[in-house]
Parts: structure tokens; sequence; C-alpha cells
């Protein structure tokens, strides 16, 4: 059976409705959910609760801030229907699709047997002088009906979410440069590249495939994009794919939804859709940032880019590792008693060998992070500028 | 999980002494009949079906472990093929015909009980006690023969020998008769000194033979503990056996075992301990572990190989035309390319197959002894006389686990000692 | 000393003391000390509840950090899953009613029963010592490779749950072997009170699929204490394994939840419609259906794990059929108060709420069925939501409920009713306002295990945390009545509720061997022959009396 997109689409509608009363039904009890969402998307309103909420949307000081980082900055769009977060790209049409059916569905099965036990319960309450009436115990005609009709439900449930599901993982064609490499570390994400460009925040092309390998450098994490409708287990020593065709340009939301330890819930960044032009824009001018920077600057740059902030703070806080804030060129004793100058000899081995070097009061946590000599360089000049 | 077996293997078993909420024997003729069984037939038939519940209980357990073994041989088919030759198939065997007697005498102790023979169940049962400890000390050869050479499960597997019985590089430098350049840094758990491609950037082909360097291998006496370790004297060492490299030329594999305390070195390689390149080993006659040795080597690349004038002259026995005697060039065969490559080192992962094996062969023998607890538990009550034509439960269920126990085995010898 | 034994005698009142109890060998008095331990730590799973409710009234640290807040979910989770709901009904209501329903004096074998309550106890002491270590932040399904490298106290916590698992396996075996050899010779299979098929299935389950989860967590133990690499990916290991393995046991773990529940409910509904169930054979067949089909569907835990399209297919497709039989339970549950006499009791409000939460529970389900669907909501809040709708608004409820319909005839007391009422409302309330704003903010997406969450998820959590402490306080009432009641409750009858099924002719308190007499035969969910008399006792308590059939004496005992 053909069904044109219009008449779906009116099917559709109609229950969109279903759902509204749904919500309205379960939603009673959190009547004023419907008022707060209301703010609409992307509105003035709506940006500066975005940005004071999550503290890694932006530093304040924009004056050196490229404009890929500035657009980055803008406040997310999260607002999509009662249910659903915005449909972002063009496999999220299928399961949006599914889950208005299966809600009407259910809504149906669920109204129908919640009546019909809150009727039976009014109707033949035990009052003074009412007595159970005789009644058949059993009745297959019944039986293999409310055997068959969900039965065939299922089964067509089941083709459909297949279906979409197909073509939600079947990657097609991707051009080089929409090809990305996804790392995710406890607990940060990295996307790199083609040409290199290494960046922490993931930049996509409007409305061309794109196409993600990804893979773990410790533990399992789940690489989730809700606008998108997407969402896969990143595995080490595995690599594993998804990809999406993004139709909307703006900010979402990417987070990390399979538990990674203590930082889990922080593990998230943002996915920016470009327009075309931007994308490319975008690779050539990070390239050329990222190839330009040296010294401190490019420490600085490793050490936001790289996971170090989540140990080492520049304030002297204490987290999983020492703070940098006004360490180089003092004495430290290490683990197995040894007095050393905290110089660039021992912060170039301890990058190379953090094991060999530890701090006694630190947990032995510190991986070994892949860096080039000017990056160690780079590292070792901004750890010295942290008076 | 040992209580509750005994207690259920022991259902008829009773101990008056403990029990509070009430149930004895009472009015069922036999004293071992429970009181809230009918008769001697229900509880037998109750004991029964809930040792084959039991049983089915204990396959599904060991079933995680076979199909982790599925999983992991259907990956990596080469480190099975390559590790089960570490496996010796003659121990193996033995163990699985003591098994096979002691099931046949668990057996046989069943229908003693049942025709009341006291003797002939007491001697079967000795038997099956006999045999299983057996099995574990024939087991504990094995482990100990591995544990002896380092071939164990997971981070800890670091082989002194391949499985073909070459000597290998080990991480801690600790295998007896062996010693190599390598010093391993047990904190970073990796080598800081000794793996000859770092250090002398020399160019190295895993898969060729023959000289591919030159090298000077020196063995360093060290004295002292500690901070004050210090060099006491040095020895040049040649290189071993082959007659062509004698003259200090790296070379690759085929050595003869060095005479007592004339030491000869090689190249070898682990990719654990040399990711990429390989590393003097210094080899003793003896299998004397030496703490106060260290090895010094320094080589360099061999000259490239200059092309010959004339293209054919290295190449011997050229046919010449319409040579009768023209042999094709002999293909290697699968199972000489197997062999070939099983004297080499190790693949990677190869402790994936240790921690099968041991985590397998482990769980069979807590189960062996379990089992044992189990028969001399029987033991001492067939001597009691506690077991007749009437009451035979304990010997029936405790034979039935122990056929369980051999059958497990019966997979576990084919799909651990016999790949290949 | 067995034979002085007074069967004439309640089994609370003979040989009473602490040192009888715990050498005891009697299945109610076992299943009374289950019950015990199992409210204790029901009520620790809810704290931690409570706990990781409160953290998450608002964005960002309320009152703990993330360190604390991974180990507050975890534990809930680990308590609630592994000490309170897989052996809530089985071995706490199943042990005391299971062999009164099939007219037995015991389980098939007492001392294994007893085995099993202190490898119960064993298991929680490991998990309590795992809390005093510092506690486990793993989560409570011990995801390789973070449960392998995490610095927290892993190895008591599932040797505990390892211990805890051979005590499902034991009880199952012992339920298994109890139904088949200790029926009287007049009750076939298909005379059974269904809370026996459904406790049958369920012990299938327990026997089948726990040994699996015994080697799992047996391999992690051996992973964290020497490094035997199965799951660790740096040494070889393919931490992907352990989910499966792990779900091979926890999907059918899902069932162990949630089939005797069903029994419970089917019990409890017939004696209150005053009606035979309807469709007797379907509801037992489908306990069984979904016994078997809980071993084919572990695979849909992974759908978003990198297995291949193939298999997610299959697994997809198999999910599927898992709703067919639940949605058959439910159509004759609704079919059986057709016509009835409802009467609303507190079990009964239970067995209500259940039908409506189960209803919810099962359907949502069928989002997470569907492939496609299952991408965007996986380890989402909407997962969250969905199976807490079935293991707690569906199992535990069925628990309180069960436990409401019985406790006249295990402790001799009636609770009171009327607060009874009052709390079945509460958890019912208390429960949808904590589980729906769920489904809402998990569609949205928001993920599951989050200590920090963005802006736009604060009202649906805010209304999560006080629907929690609505459940809690209720539950916590719950609890604090009935064991008020064990001293003060009102002594109850023989048959309070006028309940068809043989433990209802036993005495109350059942006495030490349950029956003084041999049991007469009764006809399955029969009510016409029992008749209400009210005040029947000096408490002013009902009971249902059998009127003297033609053909047979009446055998009900009173004193």
């Amino acid at each position: 059976m053909k069904v044109c997109p219009a008449h779906r689409r009116r099917v559709l509608d109609r229950f969109v409705l279903l759902v509204v009363l749904v919500g309205l039904t379960f939603g009673s009890a959190f009547a004023p959910a419907s008022a707060q969402p209301a703010v609409p998307p992307g509105t003035p309103a709506a940006a500066p609760a975005a940005a004071a909420a999550s503290p890694a949307a932006g530093p304040p000081a924009a004056a050196d801030m490229s404009w890929w980082d500035k657009k980055a900055a803008e406040p997310y769009i999260y607002d999509g229907t009662y249910w659903l977060p915005p449909a972002a790209s063009t496999t999220a049409q299928g399961p949006d699709d599914l889950f208005i059916w299966v809600l009407g569905l259910s809504a149906f099965f669920f109204f129908a047997i919640t009546g019909a036990v809150v009727y039976f319960v009014i109707k033949y309450r035990h009052r003074p002088g009412h007595k159970a009436e005789p009644s058949p115990a059993h009745n297959d005609v019944l039986e293999i009906t409310w055997t068959i009709i969900p039965t065939i439900i299922v089964v067509i449930l089941f083709v459909y979410g297949w279906r979409s599901y197909i073509s939600m993982t079947s990657i097609p064609e991707t051009r080089a440069e929409n090809q990305i490499m996804v790392t995710g570390s406890k607990w940060f994400w990295t996307f790199r590249y083609y040409n290199g460009v290494e960046d922490n925040v993931l930049h996509v092309p409007h409305d061309q495939p794109v196409k993600l390998t990804m893979t773990s450098t410790d533990v399992l994490h789940s690489f989730f994009i809700p606008v998108f409708r997407q969402k896969q287990d990143v595995v080490p020593r595995r690599f594993s794919y998804i990809w999406f065709w993004p139709t909307k340009t703006g900010v979402y939301r990417v987070y990390c939804t399979e538990y990674c330890g203590k930082d889990h819930s922080l593990m998230k960044t943002k996915v920016v859709v470009h327009t075309s032009g931007d994308y490319e824009r975008y690779l050539a001018e990070a390239f050329t940032r990222q190839m330009s920077l040296s010294g401190a600057p490019l420490g600085e740059s490793v050490y936001k880019k790289k996971g170090c902030e989540g140990c080492h703070t520049l304030d002297g806080s204490v987290r999983l590792g020492p703070s940098f804030k006004g360490t180089f060129g003092s004495k430290i004793t290490l683990a197995d008693g040894a007095i050393v100058t905290m110089d660039d000899v021992y912060i170039r081995s301890s990058l190379l060998s953090p094991q060999g070097q530890t701090r006694p009061g630190f947990p032995p946590s510190m991986p070994v992070i892949p860096l080039s000599d000017k990056e160690i360089e780079g590292v070792i000049e901004f750890i010295k500028a942290q008076k | 999980m040992s209580s509750t077996e005994h207690d259920k293997a022991g259902d008829g078993h009773h101990d008056h002494g403990d029990d509070g909420g009430g149930h004895g024997g009472h009015g069922h003729g036999s004293p071992w009949i429970q009181h809230h069984y009918d008769d001697a037939q229900h509880q037998f038939d109750s004991g029964k079906l809930g040792i084959w519940f039991f049983l089915v209980q204990e396959i599904l357990f060991f079933a995680g472990l076979f199909v982790a073994y599925i999983v992991y041989r259907h990956h990596h088919p080469e480190i099975f093929a390559y590790a089960s030759h570490y496996l010796d198939v003659k121990w193996g065997a033995i163990n699985t015909g003591v098994l096979i007697v002691s099931s046949l005498s668990a057996a046989w102790a069943v229908r003693c009980a049942q025709l009341a023979q006291r003797r002939g169940l007491i001697a079967c049962l000795v038997i099956t006690i006999v045999c299983a400890f057996g099995f574990l000390g024939i087991k504990f050869i094995e482990y100990s023969h591995k544990i002896h050479e380092g071939i164990l499960f997971g981070g800890r597997f670091d082989p002194c020998v391949a499985s073909g019985g070459d000597h290998l590089l080990n991480k801690a430098n600790r295998c007896p008769g062996v010693t190599s350049s390598v010093v391993w840094d047990v904190k970073a758990k990796k080598a800081t000194k000794g793996c000859l491609d770092a250090e002398t950037g020399y160019d190295w082909d895993a898969g060729a033979k023959g000289i591919q360097g030159k090298c000077q291998v020196a063995e360093v006496k060290m004295g002292g503990r500690g901070a004050s370790r210090a060099e006491v004297g040095r020895r040049t060492i040649e290189a071993c056996a082959a007659p062509s490299a004698g003259d200090g030329h790296a070379e690759m594999a085929g050595h003869d075992t060095p005479a007592h305390n004339t030491p000869c070195w090689s190249l070898v390689v682990n990719p654990h301990v040399c990711p990429k390149g390989p590393a003097a080993m210094v080899h003793y006659g003896d299998h004397t572990k030496r703490t106060d040795i260290e090895i010094e080597a320094t080589c360099e690349a061999a000259p490239a190989p200059v092309a010959p004038a004339d293209a054919f002259a290295g190449t011997v026995d050229r046919p010449g035309r319409g040579d009768a005697n023209f042999k094709a060039p002999q293909v290697q065969s699968k199972h000489d390319a197997i062999h070939e490559w099983s004297n080499g080192p190790p693949p990677e992962h190869t402790n994936m197959f240790f921690s099968i094996y041991f985590a397998m062969t482990g769980l069979h023998g807590l189960h062996v002894l379990f089992g044992i607890f189990v028969f001399i538990w029987l033991l001492v009550r067939a001597i009691k006389g506690h077991f007749t034509p009437d009451y035979f439960g304990p010997i029936d269920y405790a034979a039935l686990y122990w056929h369980l126990v051999d059958l497990i085995w019966i997979f576990l010898f084919p799909l651990l000692y016999l790949i290949h | 000393m067995s034979a002085s034994l007074d069967n004439t005698k309640s089994y609370l009142e003979v040989n009473p003391g602490w040192r009888n109890w715990v050498v005891t060998l009697d299945h109610k008095r076992i299943g009374m000390m289950y019950l015990c331990g199992i409210l204790a730590a029901l009520m620790l799973g809810g704290f931690f509840a409570l706990l990781v409710r409160t953290e998450l009234f608002s964005p960002g640290a309320q009152i703990v950090h993330q360190d604390w807040y991974n180990k507050f979910f975890t534990l809930h989770g680990a308590v609630m899953v592994f000490l309170v709901i897989i052996p809530g009904i089985p071995a706490a209501l199943g042990n005391m009613v299971l062999p009164i329903q099939l007219g037995a004096p015991d389980v098939a074998f007492p001392r294994l029963n007893l085995a099993s309550f202190y490898l119960w106890c064993g298991g929680a002491t490991l998990l309590l010592l795992s809390v005093a270590l510092g506690g486990i932040d793993t989560g409570w399904t011990f995801y390789t490779p973070y449960s392998i490298e995490t610095q927290t106290a892993v190895l008591p916590a599932v040797s505990g749950a390892f211990l805890l698992g051979f005590s499902s396996i034991f009880t199952g075996l012992n339920f298994l072997v109890t139904i088949h050899k200790f029926r009287p010779a007049s009750m076939g299979w298909f005379q059974m009170p269904l809370n026996l098929w459904a406790l049958y299935a369920t012990a299938l389950m327990q026997v089948l699929a726990t040994p699996v989860l015994g080697i799992t967590l047996l391999l992690l133990f051996v992973e964290r204490f020497m490094q035997i690499g199965i799951f660790d990916p740096t040494l070889g290991g393919d931490p992907v394994l352990f989910q499966h393995f792990f779900w091979f046991y926890s999907h059918p773990a899902v069932y162990i939840m949630i089939v005797p529940a069903m029994g419970v409910v089917s019990e409890i509904l017939t004696t209150f419609s005053r009606k035979p169930i309807f469709g007797y054979r379907f509801i037992a067949y489908s306990s069984i259906a979904l016994a078997l089909f809980s071993f084919l569907v572990w695979g849909h835990h992974l759908f978003v794990s990198g297995q291949s399209r193939l298999a997610n297919m299959v697994f997809s497709a198999l999910t599927f059929s898992v709703g067919i039989p639940a949605a058959i339970k439910v159509f004759n549950w609704t079919a059986t108060l057709y016509k009835g006499d409802i009467r609303l009791e507190t079990p009964m409000l239970y067995v209500l709420s259940f039908l409506i939460l189960f209803t919810i529970g099962g359907l949502t389900g069928i989002f997470l069925a569907v492939l496609s669907i299952d991408v965007h909501l996986h380890d989402t809040y909407f997962v969250v939501a969905h199976f807490h709708y079935v293991m707690m608004g569906s199992t535990l409820v069925a628990f309180l409920g069960g436990l409401h319909y019985w406790w006249p005839k295990l402790s001799g007391r009636m609770y009171p009713e009327t607060i009874g009422k009052v709390c079945a409302w509460g958890v019912f309330i208390g429960f949808n306002l904590t589980f729906l704003p769920q489904f809402v903010m998990g569609s949205r997406g928001m993920p599951r295990r989050y200590w920090d969450y963005d802006p736009e998820y604060t009202l649906y959590h805010r209304l999560s945390t006080i629907g929690a402490f609505i459940l809690g306080m209720s539950m916590f009432t719950v609890v604090c009545y009935l064991a008020w009641s064990l001293k003060r409750g009102k002594k109850a009858t023989q048959n309070p509720w006028g309940g068809s099924t043989l433990e209802w002719v036993a005495p109350t308190p059942p006495t030490v061997f349950n029956f003084p007499e041999p049991p007469p035969e009764v006809e399955l969910y029969e009510y016409d022959d029992l008749h209400e008399v009210e005040n029947a006792n000096q408490d002013g308590v009902t009971n249902w009396e059998r009127r003297p059939a033609a053909n047979k004496p009446a055998r009900s005992s009173h004193h």
C-alpha cells in the first residue's frame, strides 16, 4: 500500500493531537511543564539562560575568539515538540514518526485498559446486596483475538522500526572533509578533521552527509546527539561509526550516554552545524591557526583540548593531579623519595612517561598523551607562565 | 556454593542437633528419611530431580566460559593454534583416562550401594577418590610448569620459551639460563633500555633469517646492591652456534644449546617487551638464574647487499634448458607454515588463550576438589554403614555430579590441548 | 526432639527465641527472616534513591559532588536489584506461601532453603561492606572496563552479588523440586494456583540464567584480583562480551522480578473480585512463555553498543514477542474484574495500581523495542522511567499487595486497613509523580546517570524529586505499621479475605507443618461455597467460612 506523504502528514497530525491529549493527561501532574519551555528557541531571553548554565559555552574574553568559537558560543537550540527535541537530520523523520505512532497506540491501549479497569471497579464494586454474577471463566475466541491483534501490531511496528533503523545506519558516500575522527576520553571528546585540525567542539556542514569514526582511549563512552537522533557506543580498541545529514544550522547538544566514571555528566560538548561554505572556511582557518600556534598559546590549547583541565587546575586548587599555579622551578618530592626540580626536563619526562614520575598524594592515573615535540615545548612554556 | 551442594548431595543426612524449626525423622522406617517426605522413594526422587536441576545450573555456569572460548577462538584462531603447543597432550590424555576410570568407579559405587555390597562400595569410593587426587596431582604438575615458565594469564603472561621450545625475551629478565639486554621498568611497564631498534635505529626484518647486522655483546658482572651497584668485570660473548655468524653478526633464530658455562648470544623477539625489534639474549647451558649479570649489546646495520653483476649468479641449481630434473619450487603447506611460525614469538594477546585455559581448567579443578570432599564424606558414611538399598541417594547424586565433572573435562581436553 | 514438636501449635509459638529462629528449617520462619532482611534493604535502597533525587533537585551540586552521586545511584541500583526485588517475591512471600498452597509440610530441601537465606545474608553483608569501604561507583551493571579500573570497592560488591546469585539459584531449585514432587495427588498442573505457575516459571529462570551471572562476576572478580584479561581491552579482552554475559542473566532477571509479581496479582485479583480468574490456562502458559522468551532478548540492551545490524534485527523482533504474553495477561486480568464483586481492600488497591502501572511499563517497552526509536531513547531517562515502571511500579507494588494479602495469615495479625489504603494511594500517586516526568525528559534527550543536567530539564527533575519523597514516605509508613501490627494489630481470622486456595484452609498462623491434619481438596478459585461472617473473632475481624458441601465434610479447623 502506498500512502502519499501529504496523507501521511494528515494522519500524523491527528496523532499529534492525540499526543497532546496524552501529554495533557500524563502531564496533568506537572501542568506548569507546558509553560516553562514556552520560551521560543533562540530568542534573546533564552540565550543568557543557556549561556549562563553552561560554563563551557565560551570564555567571556571574546577579543581573541575566533569567529567559529563565537558561533559555537551561541545559545543551544533544544526546544522541539512536547515529547521530542527538534529534529535536525534527514534520518530523524523515521524514528520521530514511529514515536508518534507508538505513542498514539500506547495511548489507545492505555485508555482502553485503564478505562475498562475503572469502569469495572465502579460498576461491580462491592456494596450491600451486590454479588458476583456468573460469567464464563474463559473464552477462547476472545483470547485468540487479543493474542492475534497485538501480534499483528508488533509485527508492523517491528518492520517499520527495522526499516528506519536501516536508513539510520546505512552510511552513504561522504567526502573526505566530512569524515571526522572522534575520540572519547575521560571526560572529553576530541574531534579530528581530515586536515589534522583538532577541536573539542564538533563542527559539521549543513545539508551534507557526515561520517564519524569513533574510538575511546579508556573506558566505554557513548556518543549521543539528540537532535540528529543518533547514538552509538564508543569502545576502546575498536572503531564504531555513525553518520547524519544535518538539515538545520545551529548549535546543539552532544552528550556521553554510557556511564564512564566521575565526570560522566560533564562529558558533553556541542555540535555546530555551519552553512556549507562556513564549514570549509572553518577547516582552513582552524588549520592555519593550529599551525601558527607555538609556545605558551599552543600549550594552552593543548591544555584545553587534551583534557588536562580535568585534573590540573590553574588556580592552585588540587584535583586528581597537582595544580600548575606557581609550581615551575619549585622542588618537589617524588613517590620514591627523590627530590627534583620542577623544570623543563621534569615536565617533558612526565608527559612521555607519567608513571615513572608519580608524586605522593596523587593517584598514578595520568595517561600517556601522545604529543609532538612542539606541543611539549608549548606545554612547558604554558606551565612556566602560570605564576 | 560448597555448603549447599553438601546439603543437597546429602539430602538424607540428618543432623538433629541444629533442628530448631522442627523437622525430624519420625515413622518412616529408615533413620535417614526426613519427615516431610512421604516415603524413601519420595525422598530419593526429589533428591534426584534436585541434583538434575543442579547439574543444569552447573552446565550453564560453565557455558559462560565455553562461549568466551568460542568468541575468542573465532576472533583469534592464530592465538589458539600457537598457544595450544604450550600444553602437553600427554598429561591431558592421562588425565582424561584417570577421570574416566574414576567415573566408572563412581557408577559402580552406586550399583554396590543398591546391592548392599558394603565392601565393594567402599572400594569403589576409594578408587574414585584416589583417581581424583591423581587428576589434581597431574594438574599441579602442569600448573607448576607453567608458573615456572611464566606461561600465565592476562597481564602475567610472560613466557621464557616459545611454544616450539625456543627461548624468548622476557620482561623481567628472570628466566633461568638466559639473560637479555633489556632493562624493564616495572612502574612504567615498558623497556627502558636494550631494545635494539630504539637505540640503534637499525632496520630489522622479523621474517628474514640470516645476518642482519653486526653486534657486540658483553656480559657485565655487577657487584653491590641498590645504588652502590657497580660493574666489577666484563667479557665479550660470541654469537651462538651457526658457523657463519661466529664473527659477531646478528642473526635470527637457529642456535644450538650452548655448552655449560660458555655462553653465547642470539637475537630474539617478543613484541610484548620490545614492540618494534629484537633484543640480544645470552644463553647459558645450565638452568641457573643469574642476578648479578647485565647484558650490554650494541648493533649496527649490516652493509646493504650489493646486487651481483650476474643476475643469476646467486642462485644455485638453476635448471638448464630442458632439464629433466627441474623441480617446481616447493610450496609450503599450511601445516608447515603453522609449524614454522609457531616456533617464533607469540602473536599479540597470546595471554588470552591462557586466560581462558586457566579459567576453564581452574574452575574445573575446583569442582574436582569439591568432589573429593563429597566422596570422602560419603566414604566415611559408607564405612559407618549408612547406605542401604533403601537409602543410597547421596551416592547416586554424587556420582551424577562426578559424571558431569568428567564430561566437562572430556570437552575441555580437545578444545584446549588438541588444536591442530 | 522432633517427635516432640507439636503440630497443633502455630509456627510462631513453637520453639520461640532467636536461637531457634536462626537455625530453623521451617519455610515460614525462613520466609519471615527473608522478609525482615528485604524490608531493611528496601529502606536502605530507598534512602539512596532519595539521596539521588535530592541531589537532582536542581542542576549542579546540591548535597554532594559527582563522585558521591555516582556511588549513590550505584548502591541504590545494586541494593534494590540484588537484595530487594529479585528475592522479594520468590524468597520472602514465595517461601512462606508456596508449600502451604501445595498442601505440603515444607519445601523439598529445608536445609538448602536455610543455606540460601544465609547466602543472601552473606551477599548483603558484602554489599554493605562495600558501602563501608567507601562505596562503589560502577553502576549496578558493573560494566567493564570501568569496573576493572575504578578505585572503589568493587571486589566486595561483586562477590556479594555472586553469593546472592547462588542464593537465588538454590531458592529456585528448591521451588522447582517442591512443585514437581509435593503436589497432592488431587492437584494436577492445571489445578495449581496461578501463583505457583508464576513461581515455577520464575524458578526455571533462576536456575537457568543466574549461573551465567555467577561466572561473569567470577571472571570480573578474577579480573580485578589478578588481571585475567577476559574483559580487559588492554590485554586483548572484550569489554562488550561482558555486556552480553551480564544481560544474558540480567534480562531474565527482570522477568525473575516481574513474573512472580504476576502470580501474586492473579491470586489477589480473583479473591477480591470473588470470581474465578479469567483465562486460567492463558495466564499460566503466558508465564512459561515469558520465562522462555526472557532468554532470547538480552541483545536489546546492546542495540547501540556496536552489535551487528542482523543481531539487532533478530533481538528487536524477539523483544516484541515478549509483549504478547504480557498483553494476554493484562487483558485476562481486566476481564476477571468483569461482573465480579470487587472489594477495594488494600491488597486490591495495590493490584489495581499494578494493572495501570504495568500497562504503562509494558507499553513504553514497545518504544524501546522499535530499533530506530531505541537509538534515540537508549540510556536516557525514558529507559529509567520504563524499567522503574516494570521493576518498581509493577513488581514492588505487587510485592506490597502480596505482603498485605498474606500478612494476616503469616503474622496472625491484621494491619490497620485505613492507613493501609492511604499508603497505597500514596505509593500510586508518588510513583507516578516520580516517573511520568522522567519519560518526558528522557525522550527530550536527558541521559541517565547524570549528576549535573542542562537547565531545560529542571522542572521535570523537581517534580520527580517531590514524587520520590511522597513515595518514600508512603513506603516507610507501610513498613512502620506492619511492624506495629505484629504486636498491636487485631487478631486475624483463618480466612479474612475469602481466599479459595489452600493457605486459607490452614490455621492462622499455620502450624509447624502447616496443616494439623491432611488438607482437604479444594476447588481452585471457587467462591460460591464461601460465605462472609462478620465479627468472627473477639477483635471483630471478618472470616469467610466454607459451607459444608453435600459430598464432603467441612475440614476447616478453628482455634
